[in-house]
């Protein structure tokens, strides 16, 4: 599994444990992988890809008057979820739209179906480059 | 002659702003930076 990621243009590294049953990867700026594509190889080198902890670097954008991050250049948009001060950063874009970038992290869970559509329970938000 | 050197200044002006076009929305692009999966079993 390791080497089947680690030959996807735009990985820096890849960590495997199986005793933890945790994949950790780090990718470089400017790659174009999306979460679907690393769940599949998981899945096809016989392993099951659950809940995921992200780090991301997008634009919030609004989607049925709720915040939603843009995955800009792999056409994804994931949608914003949390109780936090995380997500009210979140909607104050929606009510204030900025094209800044922001880096996002927190947790995606494995969708039940494919096109479900993946929402990330946002646990930070910040400007990119603060 | 002045003429000339007019419109080889925009031409360059023009080059300039289409190669920023092309370098900006990339720099925009949302991209994931670090993903821990959660993996168990073997199929």
């Amino acid at each position: 599994m390791r080497v089947a990621v680690r030959k996807l243009e735009g990985v820096e590294s890849v960590d495997v444990s199986l005793e933890r049953g945790a994949a950790t990867i780090a990718l470089r700026p400017g790659n174009r992988i999306t979460l679907p594509q690393l769940r599949q190889i998981i899945k096809n080198n016989g392993f099951t890809a659950k809940d995921a902890t992200v780090t991301v670097i997008g634009t919030v954008v609004e989607r049925g008057g709720k915040p939603a991050l843009s995955v800009t250049g792999t056409d994804v948009v994931w949608l914003l979820a949390g109780s936090n001060a995380a997500y009210a950063d979140a909607m104050q874009h929606v009510k204030a739209p900025q094209t800044a970038p922001v880096e996002a992290a927190g947790t995606v869970a494995a969708p039940a179906n494919e096109s479900q559509p993946e929402v990330l329970v946002v646990q930070a938000l910040k400007a990119v480059g603060k | 002659m002045n003429v000339f050197r007019t419109r080889t200044r925009t031409g360059g002006i023009g080059a300039a702003a289409l190669a920023l076009l092309l370098i900006v929305p990339s720099l925009a692009q949302a991209e994931l930076r670090r993903v821990d999966l959660k993996i168990f079993g073997m199929d």
